[in-house]
């Protein structure tokens, strides 16, 4: 019976349709779930050394000296206060000997593009004294525990000792946009 | 007349006898090749669904993973490296860009002729890398004019960009001073702008910086006099104050 010639025809139709029908499917479809495999395994690893990577990060910034942030955070405010600022560059003037005329901030003003990091201060000044003490009143505001940039400086001569200068002095503060 | 009945040579088979040997089985290829493919065709199916199944249940496995470590990461965490590590930047950013104006100051001090008096100065910080300097010169000769402009030119810690606006103003002739001093030096005054230009990277600030040594670039220029004299230049002002003609002697450039 089996060896019949309809049974031999009937099993070559089935043998011809499971590989056709169902291993070469299969098969091409195990190549793209192998395939997957290999995706998700170098995903894993890209995740896992993102997380290390991280994780050696965190440790270092959790490392670091509360002093030492406290400077950088001195040095770059999240936000400057004009009034504070202001009185730190009179202290400076004081102490370098030179008459402080005016001092204006740019309170309210100061804007920053969201792609740029930090927002400029600026302050004008109006200054009198010798020329020593004006360098000296500079130099004072160069070796601060904060940018105190003169930007624009002009100092005309006169009769006397005493000169006078204009300046804008810029500090920054950062802008926190991530 | 009868024939004989029995007369060939060949063997005669009795129809009663059955012949009993053994049938010779007939085995085709074709169906052998039929039957093996059959049944390779069932294990392969075989094959391939446990196979699958196996990989169904790794790529199962692979993602659970993925998905476990995604849930590990900290955003909060990578948003504090982020945040520390744009201010660190942008703190390096600044340090990089800081300039000295005091050491501007004794830059264009370094390279200002005694006589020449510096009548205003107007510095400004254009951009992160560079100062403009405006500043009015006034001088009692051509010579001394000529002189000073030389010193600008071939120093190389200010670039001359440009000098401008030159004002004679002699003495009247109604002027008593007319001719009346030895030389006709006295009577002229001379005035001109000079804008020079300056890459912040020449003038860096270092702590202290007042009273430094002028950058090694200066005492490299023809100027009549040591750079030790800046420190004597900063016991009096030299912007507008009076000066005293020493050390200079056009004459020879």
């Amino acid at each position: 019976m089996i060896n019949s010639f309809f049974t031999q025809i009937v099993m070559t139709v089935i043998a011809i349709g499971v590989l056709f029908f169902y291993v070469h499917p299969t098969f091409t479809n195990i190549g793209k779930i192998q395939e997957s495999v290999v995706l998700y395994q170098g995903e894993i690893e890209k995740v896992t050394d993102v997380n290390k990577k991280l994780a050696n990060l965190t440790q270092i910034l959790d490392e670091i000296q509360y002093k030492d942030i406290l400077s950088l955070n001195t040095y770059l405010p999240d936000s400057v206060d004009h009034m504070a600022v202001s009185a730190d560059i009179l202290n400076m003037a004081v102490e370098s000997d030179v008459f402080l005329e005016s001092i204006k901030s740019n309170e309210g003003v100061s804007s920053a593009l969201p792609t740029e990091s930090t927002v400029k201060h600026i302050f004008v000044l109006g200054i009198t004294g010798t020329y020593i003490n004006i360098k000296s009143f500079l130099s004072r505001l160069e070796e601060n525990n904060y940018p105190l940039e003169a930007h624009d400086f002009t100092i005309s001569a006169s009769e006397t000792d005493l000169m006078k200068a204009n300046l804008n002095v810029v500090t920054y503060s950062f802008n926190n946009s991530i | 007349m009868s024939e004989p009945t029995n007369t060939s040579f060949i063997p005669k088979r009795n129809p009663s006898h059955k012949d009993n040997r053994p049938v010779r089985r007939k085995i085709y290829v074709g169906t052998i090749i039929i039957r093996i493919l059959f049944f390779a065709a069932v294990v392969a199916a075989g094959g391939v669904y446990a196979y699958e199944r196996q990989l169904n249940s790794n790529l199962d496995s692979e993602i659970l993973t993925l998905n476990t470590s995604i849930s590990d990461f900290k955003e909060d965490d990578l948003l504090k490296v982020l945040a520390f590590d744009a201010r660190i930047s942008e703190v390096g950013y600044r340090l990089e860009h800081t300039a000295s104006l005091v050491s501007l100051l004794e830059v264009v001090e370094g390279l200002t002729v005694d006589v020449v008096q510096i009548t205003q100065l107007t510095v400004e910080r254009t951009d992160d890398k560079n100062f403009t300097i405006e500043a009015d010169l006034k001088t009692p000769s051509f010579d001394i004019a000529l002189f000073q402009r030389q010193i600008l030119e071939e120093t190389d810690a200010l670039q001359v960009s440009l000098i401008s606006d030159l004002n004679l103003q002699n003495t009247p002739p109604e002027d008593p001073l007319f001719r009346s001093g030895e030389s006709l030096a006295d009577e002229v005054s001379l005035s001109f702008k000079a804008a020079l230009t300056v890459d912040v990277g020449k003038v860096p600030h270092t702590a202290g910086a007042s009273g430094s040594p002028v950058s090694p670039s200066i005492n490299q220029t023809n100027r009549a006099g040591s750079p030790e004299e800046l420190s004597t230049i900063d016991e009096r002002p030299t912007l507008g104050g009076e000066v005293l003609e020493e050390n200079v002697n056009p004459n020879e450039i």
